[in-house]
This record gives C-alpha cells, sequence and structure tokens, in this order.
C-alpha cells in the first residue's frame, strides 16, 4: 500500500473517532453517531481522492504560494460544506431544533479545519519531495559535470598518440634534423594548449584551430602521404570560445576511424565558418560511418558533453555520411550563446 | 636469424632497422606495411623472426597471425596498447614499447636468440633440401589462435585432439579448446601424418598424446587421450593405424 492511501486511511480512521466520540461524551452511543461516523469516513476518502485528482490535474503542487493559497481554502470550504451538507440529515437528527445554527456552524468549522489540514499536509509532502529530487538532480549534474572535466583532462591527448610522435621524432632526428626540430616545437605547442584544458574551461578558434594544425603535422609524420589535410576559416569565426581540444578531438575521430582504416589513406577537412545566426564546424574524412563504432572513442561523447556545458542543449552535434565515401562531422553552435558564453555554465534543472 | 619489419608507419620501420643495426645476429629481410604485404613476404622470404606492429589499417597484427599456418617468433612493437598485449595467454609473449629502449630491444634479442638456436636444432634434424612451405608442420610449428578477446599461441605438439566443427576446427590443448578458422581436412594436409593421425571423419589426435588404445568392438580402435577424452578410430582408420603400428 502507497504512503498516500496509509495516511488516508489513519487520518480518516481519526475523523471517525472524533465524530463519533465527541458526541458519544455528551449524549452517550447511538446507532446515528456510528453510522454518522462510517458514512463521513467514506465521504471524506471519496472526496479527498476526488480532489487529489483535480489538484494534480490542475498541476497545484507547480503553483506559486500566492496563486495556491486562495485556490486551497476554496477548495478546503468546498470540500467541508459538501461533506457536511451530505451527513445533514444525520446530524440534524442529534441536535435539537431550538440550538440548530451554533453546533452547525461549529461541526462546519472542524470539517474546515480537518479538509484543510488534509490539503496542506497533501502539497506539502509534495512540496518537500519536490525539493529533494531537485537537490538530488543537482547534485546529480555536479557529478556529471566533474566527472566530464575529469576524463575530458584524462581523454585530452590520446597516449597511442603521442608516443607513437615521440616514436617517429626519435626515427627523425637521424633522417632529418630541420623536419624533427620543428615536430618538437610543434608537440610542444600542442601539449601546452592541451593543458589549458586543466585551467580555462574556453579557448579562442582561432587557438583551437592552431593546435589542431599542430595535431595534424604530427599524424603527417606517421602517416605521409596516406593523410591529406585542409583547414578552411572564416576570419569572423576566430574570435568565438570552444572548449580546448574540441576541433582537435573531432579531427583525431576522423582520423581514428576513418584515415588509419584505409590502407590507401585519405584527407580531413576542416572548415570553420559563421552564418548569420550560427557558429559552424565541419570535418569530413574518407571513410564510412558502418566501420566507425562511436562508442569505441571517449573522444566523441567526451567533446558533445563539453558543448552541452559550454552551451546549453541548443548545441546541434551530427555525424553523418555525406559522400559514399565522405563522413561529415557537423557541429553547430547559435552565436547568441557562442558570444556572450566564455565560461562553462550549468544548464538550469528543471524538475517535471 | 631473419627478420622482417611489419608496421604501417615507415618512420617507425626505420628507426627499428636502425636499433637492430646494432644487433648483427639478426638479418633484416624485408619491411610490409600491412598485412597483406607481410603474408607475401613471409611465403617469399620465410624470415625467423616478425617484428610485428599491433595496431595496423586493416587486419591487425593479430589478424595477420591467425592468418598463418605456422607463426614464426613474434615481437609485437606497440605504442600504448600493452591491454591488447596482456589478453595472451602466452606469459612469454615478446613485446617492445615505442619508442623502443635499446637496452630493452638487446635483452629481448637475447631471450629470442636462445629460442631461437634451440628451434635450428629440430630444424637441422629435418630432411634437407625438403621446401619448409610444403614441408609438413612440425610438433614444434606454432599456430596462433584467438576466440574472443583471448588469444593464444600454441605449439602444435601440445594441441591432444583436432576436431572439425562445420568449417572451422576446434582444438583441443590445456584446458582450452577454442576453435580455428581452417578447416579439418586442410590441416590434415599440412600435419606430420607420423604425429597427427586422423582418427575419423571429424577428428585427428595427437599420437604423443594418447594415453592408452584398446579393441573396439566392429574392428574399431578406442584411444583414450591425455585428459581423458576417448576418440573412436573408425574401422578404415583402426586398419591403417594397426599398419602403421607393426611396422
Amino acid at each position: 500500500m502507497s504512503l498516500y492511501w496509509k495516511c488516508q486511511i489513519a487520518g480518516w480512521s481519526f475523523y471517525g473517532l472524533l465524530s463519533a466520540g465527541i458526541p458519544t461524551l455528551y449524549g452517550g452511543m447511538r446507532w446515528t453517531v456510528a453510522l454518522r461516523a462510517v458514512l463521513g469516513i467514506a465521504i471524506g476518502l471519496l472526496l479527498t481522492e476526488q480532489l487529489r485528482r483535480f489538484m494534480l490535474r490542475r498541476g497545484w503542487p507547480w503553483l506559486p504560494l500566492s496563486r495556491l493559497a486562495p485556490r486551497v481554502v476554496l477548495a478546503a470550504a468546498v470540500v467541508a460544506a459538501l461533506m457536511v451538507l451530505i451527513l445533514l440529515p444525520l446530524l440534524l437528527i442529534n441536535i435539537t431544533a431550538a440550538s440548530r445554527a451554533g453546533p452547525l456552524t461549529t461541526i462546519f468549522a472542524i470539517h474546515l479545519i480537518f479538509v484543510l489540514g488534509w490539503i496542506l499536509l497533501y502539497l506539502g509532502y509534495h512540496y518537500l519531495r519536490r525539493v529533494h529530487l531537485a537537490e538530488a538532480e543537482t547534485l546529480r549534474l555536479e557529478l556529471a559535470m566533474r566527472e566530464t572535466e575529469l576524463s575530458a583532462l584524462r581523454a585530452q591527448l590520446n597516449p597511442h598518440f603521442l608516443f607513437n610522435s615521440l616514436n617517429s621524432l626519435r626515427a627523425l632526428i637521424t633522417e632529418d634534423p630541420t623536419r624533427a626540430q620543428q615536430s618538437v616545437t610543434g608537440l610542444a605547442a600542442l601539449l601546452r594548449h592541451t593543458l589549458q584544458l586543466s585551467r580555462a574551461r574556453s579557448t579562442t578558434v582561432k587557438d583551437e584551430l592552431e593546435a589542431t594544425n599542430h595535431y595534424l603535422e604530427l599524424e603527417s609524420l606517421r602517416f605521409e602521404r596516406r593523410l591529406h589535410y585542409e583547414i578552411d576559416s572564416d576570419p569572423r569565426a576566430l574570435g568565438f570560445a570552444v572548449p580546448p581540444m574540441l576541433i582537435q578531438q573531432l579531427v583525431e575521430n576522423a582520423i581514428k576511424h576513418g584515415i588509419a582504416r584505409l590502407p590507401e589513406g585519405g584527407s580531413v577537412r576542416i572548415a570553420v565558418w559563421r552564418s548569420p545566426g550560427d557558429l559552424h564546424i565541419r570535418v569530413t574524412n574518407a571513410g564510412t560511418l558502418a566501420d566507425a563504432p562511436v562508442r569505441k572513442g571517449i573522444g566523441l561523447p567526451n567533446s558533445l558533453s563539453r558543448l552541452r556545458l559550454m552551451f546549453g542543449e541548443r548545441v546541434s552535434f551530427q555525424l553523418r555520411q555525406l559522400e559514399p565515401n565522405e563522413v561529415a562531422c557537423d557541429v553547430v553552435v547559435p552565436i547568441a550563446t557562442a558570444r556572450s558564453e566564455h565560461s562553462v555554465s550549468r544548464p538550469s534543472s528543471s524538475v517535471p | 636469424m631473419r627478420a622482417l619489419i611489419i608496421d604501417d608507419e615507415r618512420l617507425a620501420r626505420t628507426e627499428l632497422r636502425r636499433l637492430l643495426s646494432q644487433h648483427p645476429e639478426v638479418e633484416i629481410v624485408g619491411e610490409a606495411q600491412n598485412a597483406t604485404e607481410a603474408r607475401r613476404a613471409i611465403d617469399d622470404v620465410e624470415p625467423d623472426i616478425l617484428f610485428l606492429d599491433v595496431q595496423m589499417p586493416g587486419e591487425t597484427g593479430f589478424d595477420l597471425l591467425a592468418s598463418l599456418e605456422s607463426v614464426p617468433l613474434v615481437v609485437f612493437t606497440t605504442a600504448y596498447d600493452e591491454y591488447a598485449l596482456r589478453a595472451f595467454e602466452v606469459s612469454a609473449l615478446d613485446y617492445l614499447i615505442k619508442p623502443i629502449d635499446p637496452t630493452r630491444l638487446a635483452s629481448t634479442m637475447e631471450r629470442l636468440l636462445v629460442t631461437w638456436r634451440a628451434g635450428a636444432r629440430d630444424r637441422l634434424s629435418e630432411e634437407p633440401g625438403t621446401d619448409r612451405a610444403s614441408a609438413p608442420l612440425s610438433p614444434h610449428d606454432r599456430v596462433f589462435v584467438t576466440e574472443g578477446e583471448r588469444s593464444w599461441l600454441v605449439e602444435l605438439g601440445s594441441i591432444r585432439l583436432f576436431e572439425s566443427d562445420g568449417s572451422y576446427t576446434r582444438v583441443f590443448f590445456g584446458q582450452e579448446k577454442p576453435l580455428i578458422n581452417r578447416s579439418l581436412n586442410q590441416l590434415e594436409a599440412r600435419l606430420d601424418e607420423r604425429v597427427f593421425f586422423r582418427a575419423n571423419r571429424s577428428q585427428i589426435i595427437n599420437l604423443k598424446a594418447v594415453r592408452d588404445i584398446h579393441p573396439w568392438f566392429g574392428g574399431r580402435l578406442m584411444a583414450e587421450l591425455e585428459g581423458g577424452r576417448e576418440v573412436t578410430l573408425s574401422r578404415r582408420r583402426a586398419r591403417v593405424f594397426r599398419e602403421l603400428m607393426s611396422v
């Protein structure tokens, strides 16, 4: 049995005890008194159950106090009046005709208080539960955000990439010292950008594209002729804020699930532009979606959740087959949000 | 010791070649940048040892090994996926982490030379002039078996029983019985019949793993293998077996 019905039965039993007990104290036990108590319990249960449904249908638990208070008083009065009216024939038997008005007013007042108490308890319980749930929800969101931050820190640079690059560099030192020097500088710049993730929560498109370029140069050491890439950026898009490593991770996924699987390789294209209302980031790569298990790469969901944390739910993110042999990943951020948000904002929690 | 370097990254191959130049006992007989090239090179140059990158486009290093009839010595090279190697049941598996530490390479090479020299003695006892590619597989040849997340590098000699399972074959060794991607008939054609005996239509037994053999009804024979498994030799095969044993 639910808590609601337990309280209902307990509360109305108490009511029955009172309405049978008080007249018995004054005038002794009579069958009409007992009948009145039992009938009162039944009517009370029935009416308050209807009231509960009515309140829930009308959304009373979510009303502000100013609008709720008059409704509660009116509802209590109506229910109390109905109860008294239905019980009236039985009540009248026990009240002498001479003094009917006084006791009837008292009986109505008692019913009013009882029903009012019922409504307040019911709504109060609802309110407390809601506060509790909202708290839990806030905690859950905070936890999710912290976890995302942590995994972002962990996943910022794929160790596989890092060690492969170092290995290539080791070979390059004897083969092409100049290029080795350039690559060390590039790796340093990329690492520096990566470390930003632990300090700043956002970077500019310009910095992010620079880091992505360093990343691609290093991957070129590894893939050589198998990797072609171009970066195409709209000067009007360069100043916008994005989560650090966002574009780099999109590109890393494009290489990992696209280029690395193709023995002959292919190209990766990065385009960032702005339309009147949005900032667009598109990464296309050779390959097919069918052989790209998204769940395997931690990078993709990670970037997505960081985007959501930063810009809220209005960010759109789409991975699709653009051409038979080309996959595109599109991120669209509304400019209104992109411009104003320079730090992580928590999506407002709403409880249904 | 003849080595083949398999890695999709040219610079990684160059680096390994440079490191191995310090080890005159190793002769690099070829390079391959994917599994297909590697298979061709293995057929052509018959290397004693593979330096094998795990992650390659298309087939992985594991896929390559699983497709080989007999696996030479293998040293995995990997940048960061020891986790992939941990799935191995064979703890003796050698792997090098990139960038490769020359000291670590030296100790690996030392260990490999010992294994290789032991194997070389066996090979010397083979009839001279036989072409390795067509010669039957010896009990010392190893096959690479994967099932699910687990993999084994198994010496043929330690396999007690081969059992046909559709177009695959289930191999029994130790406590394991994974499937390998070859039919029993394909295997029979390559196995040394002095050791691996076709018992019936669906089973090949390792004669060295037979604990007991006794007559069975209908002119058949019943072989009891190590580990308790019993295998019936069909009437026809029992006759062949008796002839073989009476020699």
